[in-house]
């Protein structure tokens, strides 16, 4: 049975973020008003996602390395890892390492319930592992290269391993060509255990974009860029499907791993890696 | 009546000792006496603190009631113990960031305490030991745990169903919820449980009780544990079980965490008596160490989840004449642990405390 491989310590598992880091992503998020650039969120939702992924895995004794980690940005003419700090200029590294080397950790609030019916702002700490980018151009032909070099030897060395999961963030305009054949490519390297698993994230400026989360058709998408990345995103697993379901979502077998204009949940949510309380949230 | 008890364990494939998350107590024990009261727990893996939560859980079983409203009082404090414990070690500063994240989470663990009693009468007129006076077998307001209940069968097949109802239709035709309340005059049991810890009663071979989970199926690896976290009591309340009834001499019963429960329920579902194979292998020179390839060779052949085993098996006799003292026997060593009952490597800084009413 595909993507039932235990991921352990010594059969970990890979995460690859892909992030678009051209200069359209200076570019006002959405169409709602707001002045927060592409970039800044997509750097926050990645640094979220490293400290979920840290959380994670950590235990009372420090953190398990249940994860290889990547971060590929790409902009300008070339694809770069996007770790700065200590970790600046690594591809890949064991979550332990990014548990360890944050750039800095900045204080930051969030709003919590004060168990009176109302909100209480709370300082939290956030790490952060990458900044905020916009730059250029949008390689992302280059990008899918890059990451079709990068886990076709991560393949070849966990050959039992639960299959990489790549998480693509982008607005969407390929400025170095058709992503297509590269994102099907990606898609054909696999584990014993299955493919890789491939999550498109598209901010998109177009008036008529809605947020989606996982749709299970194209009906709704604006334009061919959605299209193009609705098409290249993996079909969710059976197991992703069963927490999708849990989280609201309605899914099918043909449930995709897209997301339009909202934020990308489950993919953290939904790895398993042991007894999960039903009244953990 | 003489109880002899002893506790098998190992952990996870692939995990240090130092990093088993199940929890016992006692780890042995050979004695006469009118009440015993034992436990298991397993912490969830997803959280941090899970053992030391786990521990804290069956070292404070010893004085935890049994009645359920009773029971959440009693983790009200153990939360409330463990809530000022981690402040404490918050304040040091000494936390990793994301140790302390993590533990922000709280820990989880599951449960399943049980108590015999050898006299109903005389138990029932000691304090604070048990429901005793309740003749309902199984709380029938309780929820199955998450996810339990097969959602096509009308079977009561998360045993939650009162008094006669026995296991449904499942092919573990011998898996029952306690089946009737037992006379007055009998020795009995009383069993609580949260989560996916499992009690099995054996009588003549057969299996006479299962509990809280009767079918295999039933372990789907989302329970709602204890945490140590206050919610408002009411979820605990409505995801604890409790339920009792009769034994007679040679009686044996098992305390299983959740893989080694699900295969003992799988092969009863087969039509195979799985007590017996235990009893082989627990009648070596070195059970222990029997115990410990028997669970090795079922994950070999697949038939075993990979996740921490625990084992406590009870056998329960006349009384011996003129027997009285309490004889515990060291049956096995738990992981090394400091006098708090936590285990941590000595890099780490300190763990939240154990409860206070640890024994």
């Amino acid at each position: 049975m595909p993507y039932a491989a235990e991921i352990s310590r010594s059969n970990p598992s890979c995460f690859l973020f892909l992030i678009d880091q051209s200069a359209s992503m200076e570019d006002p998020f959405g169409t709602d008003g707001t002045t927060k650039p592409k970039a800044d969120g997509v750097a926050d939702a990645i640094n979220r996602l490293l400290q979920d992924l840290v959380i994670k895995c950590a235990k009372s004794e420090g953190i398990r390395d249940y994860y290889h980690i990547g971060i590929l940005g790409y902009g300008g003419d070339d694809v770069t890892p996007a770790f700065v700090g200590d970790l600046t200029g690594q591809d890949i590294v064991p979550v332990s390492k990014i548990a360890e080397s944050p750039a800095r950790v900045e204080e930051r609030t969030k709003k919590v319930d004060d168990g009176a019916g109302g909100f209480v702002e709370q300082s939290i700490k956030f790490p952060i592992w990458i900044d905020s980018v916009a730059n250029g151009g949008t390689p992302m032909c280059q990008a899918m290269e890059q990451a079709n070099k990068i886990l076709d030897k991560w393949t070849a060395e966990h050959p039992k391993a639960f299959p990489p999961v790549v998480i693509h963030i982008t607005d969407g305009e390929s400025t170095d060509g058709d992503p297509k054949e590269l994102m099907e490519h990606l898609k054909t390297l696999k584990t014993k255990d299955g493919n890789v698993l491939l999550f498109n994230v598209h901010l998109s400026d177009n008036p008529n974009a809605t947020q989606l989360t996982f749709p299970d058709n194209p009906n709704d998408l604006p334009d061919q860029y959605s299209q193009l990345l609705y098409e290249g995103s993996s079909v969710l697993t059976p197991f992703q499907r069963k927490v999708a379901g849990e989280m609201g979502f309605n899914v099918s077998e043909k449930t995709h791993g897209f997301v339009l204009n909202a934020d990308l949940p489950l993919v953290i949510q939904a790895l398993e890696i042991g007894t999960r309380p039903s009244n953990l949230r | 009546m003489q109880v002899v008890a002893k506790a098998y364990w190992l952990p996870k494939k692939g995990h240090e000792e130092t990093e088993y998350e199940d929890a016992f107590a006692p780890d042995g024990a050979q004695l006469e006496t009118d009440l015993f009261r034992c436990a298991i727990a397993d912490g969830a893996t997803e959280a941090s603190f899970s053992k030391q939560w786990a521990r804290t859980l069956v070292r404070a079983w010893e004085n935890c009631s049994l009645t359920k409203e009773q029971f959440i009082a009693d983790v009200g404090r153990l939360q409330e113990n463990w809530r000022r414990g981690f402040t404490e070690v918050r304040q040091r500063g000494k936390l990793a960031w994301y140790a302390e994240q993590k533990a922000e989470f709280g820990a989880f663990a599951a449960l399943v305490g049980f108590v015999l009693h050898h006299d109903r009468q005389a138990d029932a007129a000691e304090p604070g030991d048990s429901a005793a006076g309740d003749n309902a077998v199984q709380d029938a307001s309780a929820d199955p745990v998450d996810g339990a209940a097969p959602a096509d069968s009308e079977a009561p097949a998360d045993g939650a169903e009162p008094a006669d109802s026995a296991a449904g239709d499942a092919p573990a035709d011998q898996a029952k919820v306690p089946a009737e309340a037992p006379p007055p005059d009998l020795p009995w049991w009383e069993a609580l449980a949260v989560g996916d810890c499992n009690l099995f009663q054996i009588r003549g071979g057969k299996l006479l009780t299962a509990f809280p989970l009767t079918e295999s199926r039933q372990f789907n690896g989302g329970p709602f544990l204890v945490p140590t976290r206050g919610t408002a009591g009411s979820d605990l309340l409505r995801h604890t079980r409790v339920a009792h009834g009769d034994w007679q001499p040679n009686d044996t019963f098992y305390l299983m965490t959740d893989a080694l429960a699900a295969w003992f329920l799988r092969c009863c579902e087969a039509g195979q008596q799985p007590w017996d194979a235990l009893e082989q292998v627990l009648g070596t020179a070195d059970p222990q160490e029997s115990f410990a390839a028997f669970v090795r060779g079922l994950r070999e052949e697949k038939l075993l989840h990979n996740d921490d085993v625990t084992l406590l098996t009870i056998h329960v006799d006349q009384e011996l004449v003129g027997a009285a003292a309490t004889m515990p026997l060291i049956a096995c060593e738990e992981p090394a642990a400091d006098d708090t009952g936590a285990v941590a490597p000595a890099d780490q800084p300190d763990t939240p405390p154990v409860g206070e009413q640890e024994s």
